[in-house]
């Protein structure tokens, strides 16, 4: 059911299933400040599913009642088919096999690196939990550090650990707050990519929380967008990025160009020429956006525009344009080109839309 | 988000907002700080009884001199612990010179020296009869008084030079602090701005490091404030003396009362000056990114200059009193050494002991409280038990003596009457009276170092281990003990070392021929048998060193995360 209508994932019951965390219904406030609303997600065996939101939106709060760490006020919370929290029940964050990877690693400094992956194997034979820790040790590449104490490690090699430490009792649960976020970028593709393999071997369900869309697509086989405390949608990287169902999913994965008009004659008139709105009735205010990589070079076109700014980003070059109309202030859009043939300061270049990369809105109510 | 509150480890207090405001844990919590308030709010009151006609005596006679001789006492001693203490840190942490890595905790010795060891023992050298003088005489033939001139050790400047080069530990370990925490980017961003050496130190290092360097300085001013022995020896009449003469040579106990209020006042300005100066500037961390400092190169002359400059202070706080009481011990040793220094050795630490062990139970109680039920019950809680610290001994002597005398008056006629049992005084004058009053003046020591420790374990933790299969009582064994019993032994060494030196609080509670090492060699002090002192006061100083050593290797340690030389 993964990637079906997402929101019939939000309102509809959702069927217990008997692998995997089930989330029905979820509100919860902080001294009567609602941080989430009625949240209802499911997350499969094997499967990775993330929450992404920006930060104050309620996301780790998430985390935090499926971990048990937060009373649940409202809804329920199960995980393979057992009720971990509800109005009734609260199974205590030790008895839940759901593991948690904090974004500060939380790595007990008076342990070693082996000494902390056997502090979680609490549940397993005594016999076995050294072979089970420098498994998982080597899993994550860090075997050769099994003695060494966390503080003469680097961030990177810490978060390995506590990825380490977090499988090594074989959770029915991965919980991940922001793990790569204290990371620099180039080491936090590298821990993502350790991650990933080691997630996508085990047969865990995991959620995880992250600000980062980029890192959402790179790691989850679903996203659901959060704003203020709600899932605003749902669905695979690929459905995310091309049905929208918000400028805000819109927004968060690509700069856009917005503009807002009424509908007439099914068109909006923006200063890019007329964009047909479908399903919007004349009269009604909507917001058109379009992607900055939607636009591209068009010699012929009588779209026309100066060049303000242009670099070169990566593969990409990036435009900053003023459109060149008839009157009052020049209107300023970003466009994204995936040639690297950059036009020079001040030309006056000639420009098309993509009409795949083109969304209509309704506006909200000034 | 509200992340912090809600540690995982114990109840969640946020649902049940009642917890914040009740429940046995904030309540006891409460009551605690009330019984180390009391005795403040006690001497505070008594400003509002009528003033006696003792009090009217007293603001004639001595209270214009009690209050000049502890202003000028607490200029001088700012003064001089400023110039040493920021200018000695400074010198450490920015030049190289020969012994650099040695004075930076070298320069911390003068902690271990009690004000008074130092006033005995500077006494006991530059007195008359002392062999400074003596030797002086005998190379110039000078035989009398009237052949020259001699600075007077037992004066108000002497009482300002002991306290100096004892306190200024103080300032000098904060503004280190505050300068090895500044970016060397601000500093380098004054060079390249066109300012030089100096003026970087004056419009930018100075500045940035005041919040560091007023929280050190107004250490050193209560302890000044604080200080009995000193004064007392030295007849500089302060607050502290008068309180005493009052009490004990006038007995009038509601007129010392009132004297201690009006020392409190004195306590109050050096805390709302530390305030204000801490309120107005929220600069600190001027920069994320942490640079080694440069350390300068200095020319010779200069590089041996400021080696002088750091060894002097040493010199002077701690190894010239300590090569004397180490001559003077060994010469009195056999004759004070006997049955009644091993006494006085076991009151001091049966004293020191049990406060150390109470005051780290209570610091536990109050910081674990803080953490696991936050609330406003909790905070007032803690920040009333810390300011006992900022009490002066006497000021809770004479508070504790009110208080206690009123609950032993009313325990005992309420034992009379239910029971017909006519016990002796259970608090007046007993080791459970003096442990109390101890209890009330350094429970922030130990509080403020558990607390330190307790924070170096985050919310993180206590829910890693919770996911990873640990119910509240094993995280607390197998996280918390271990990761705490550093920062405990340090608080209870802390205390123990601060009750072993406490005098005026001792002196005022103890029972009657209860005398520890501190109690000794005051007394020997004061009857002129310095020399005899010395052993006592060298105990003390000895078991002082112990927590300087921490402090150092401590310090040794944090300098490796800087990485230099």
């Amino acid at each position: 059911m993964a990637m079906t209508d997402a929101k019939s994932d939000i309102q509809g019951t959702v069927q217990a299933t008997p692998d995997g965390v089930v989330v029905e219904h979820v509100s919860h406030a902080y001294d009567g400040k609602p941080v989430l609303e009625d949240v209802s997600l499911e997350v499969c065996s094997r499967e990775i599913v993330t929450l992404l939101g920006p930060s104050g939106c309620g996301k780790t709060t998430m985390l935090r009642l499926i971990a048990g760490l937060e009373e649940l006020q409202k809804g329920r919370i199960s995980l393979d088919g057992r009720v971990l929290a509800d109005g009734n029940v609260n199974v205590p964050p030790e008895q839940r096999s759901a593991s948690l990877l904090f974004q500060d690693f939380a790595l007990f400094p008076h342990l070693t690196v082996i000494d902390n992956v056997i502090f979680g194997l609490v549940k397993w034979p005594e016999a076995e939990r050294r072979a089970r820790a420098l498994h998982v040790l080597d899993q994550v590449g860090m075997v050769e550090y099994a003695d060494v104490y966390p503080h003469q490690l680097s961030g990177g090699q810490q978060q390995r650990v506590a990825l380490a430490r977090a499988r090594g009792p074989r959770p029915r649960l991965m919980l991940m707050d922001e793990p790569f976020s204290s990371l620099d970028t180039t080491l936090r593709r590298q821990v993502r990519d350790v991650v990933l393999w080691v997630l996508q071997n085990s047969v865990s369900a995991t959620l995880m929380v992250t600000h980062d869309p980029e890192e959402a697509m790179f790691m989850s086989d679903r996203i659901a967008v959060i704003e203020a405390g709600r899932i605003v949608q749902m669905g695979s990287p690929q459905n995310l990025y091309h049905a929208p169902e918000s400028s805000f999913v819109l927004g968060f994965f690509g700069e856009v160009n917005s503009f807002v008009g009424v509908v007439s004659q099914g068109h909006v008139e923006t200063p890019l020429g007329p964009i047909r709105a479908r399903g919007m009735q004349d009269g009604m205010r909507a917001e058109v956006c379009i992607r900055a990589e939607g636009m591209r070079l068009d010699p012929e076109s009588t779209l026309r525009g100066t060049v303000v700014t242009a670099r070169m980003v990566g593969r990409q070059t990036l435009l900053h344009l003023d459109l060149i109309s008839g009157e009052g202030e020049p209107v300023h859009i970003h466009a994204r080109l995936n040639d690297l043939v950059a036009p020079v300061l001040g030309d006056r270049v000639g420009l098309a839309v993509d009409p795949q990369q083109v969304f209509v809105f309704p506006a909200p109510v000034p | 988000m509200n992340l912090s509150a809600a540690s995982g480890l114990g109840r969640q207090a946020r649902r049940f907002s009642w917890t914040r405001w009740g429940g046995p844990w904030p309540i006891s919590a409460f009551l605690l700080a009330i019984l180390v308030a009391l005795p403040v709010l006690v001497v505070g009151s008594s400003v509002f009884a009528p003033a006696g006609e003792v009090w009217r005596h007293l603001s004639e006679t001595v209270l214009s001199r009690y209050i000049l001789n502890s202003a000028w006492l607490l200029l001088g001693v700012a003064i001089g612990t400023l110039v040493i203490g920021v200018g000695t840190a400074w010198l450490v942490t920015m030049y190289r010179f020969p012994g650099r890595r040695s004075f930076e905790w070298l320069l911390l010795l003068p902690f271990a020296m009690p004000a008074y060891v130092l006033a005995y023992t500077y006494t006991g050298l530059f007195e008359f009869a002392g062999p400074i003088q003596g030797v002086l005489r005998e190379v110039f033939g000078w035989s009398t008084r009237r052949d020259y001139w001699f600075p007077d050790v037992r004066s108000l400047g002497g009482a300002i030079w002991m306290m100096t080069f004892v306190l200024y530990p103080y300032v000098y370990l904060l503004s280190r602090a505050a300068f090895l925490e500044q970016s060397v980017c601000v500093l380098e961003v004054s060079r390249t701005l066109g300012r030089t050496r100096l003026k970087t130190f004056y419009s930018v290092a100075l500045p940035l490091a005041r919040p560091g360097i007023v929280v050190g300085l107004s250490f050193a001013l209560i302890e000044t404030l604080n200080d009995f022995g000193t004064v007392q020896y030295f007849a500089v009449d302060t607050f502290t003396t008068g309180i005493f003469r009052t009490w004990i040579g006038l007995n009038e106990p509601l007129a010392a009362a009132q004297l201690a209020a009006v020392l409190m006042l004195f306590v109050l300005a050096v805390l709302v000056l530390e305030r204000l100066s801490r309120g107005k500037s929220k600069v600190h961390a001027t920069s994320t990114r942490h640079q080694a400092l440069p350390r300068y190169v200095l020319s010779r002359p200069a590089a041996w200059a400021a080696a002088l400059s750091c060894f002097l202070p040493v010199f002077f706080g701690f190894l010239l009193p300590a090569t004397a009481l180490v001559l003077w011990s060994i010469e009195t040793a056999p004759q004070m050494i006997d049955a009644g220094f091993f006494k006085y050795a076991l009151n001091s630490f049966l004293l020191a002991s049990v406060t150390a062990g109470l005051a780290v139970l209570l610091g536990v109680f109050l910081a674990y409280g803080s953490r696991l039920q936050p609330g406003p019950v909790m905070s007032f809680a803690t920040r009333i038990a810390a300011l006992g610290y900022a009490v002066p001994g006497a000021v809770i002597a004479v508070g504790v003596l009110i208080v206690y005398t009123s609950i032993d008056r009313v325990l005992l006629d309420w034992l009379k009457a239910a029971f017909g049992l006519t016990p002796g005084l259970l608090l007046t004058g007993t080791v459970a009276g003096v442990v109390l009053a101890y209890l009330v003046r350094f429970l922030a020591v130990s509080l403020s170092t558990v607390d330190a420790g307790l924070a170096k374990i985050t919310p993180s933790m206590d829910a890693a281990a919770r996911t990873l299969g640990y119910p509240p009582r094993a995280v607390v064994r197998r996280v918390h003990v271990p990761l705490m019993w550093g920062s405990l032994l340090t608080a209870a060494m802390l205390v123990f070392v601060d009750v072993m030196k406490e005098l005026p609080a001792t002196i005022i509670l103890r029972p009657f021929n209860f005398d520890t090492l501190a109690i000794r060699a005051y007394q020997l002090a004061s009857d002129e048998r310095l020399a005899d002192a010395s052993s006592a006061s060298l105990a003390i100083v000895l078991v002082g060193i112990i927590p300087v050593i921490a402090l150092s290797v401590a310090i040794a340690r944090s300098r490796a995360g800087h990485g230099d030389d």
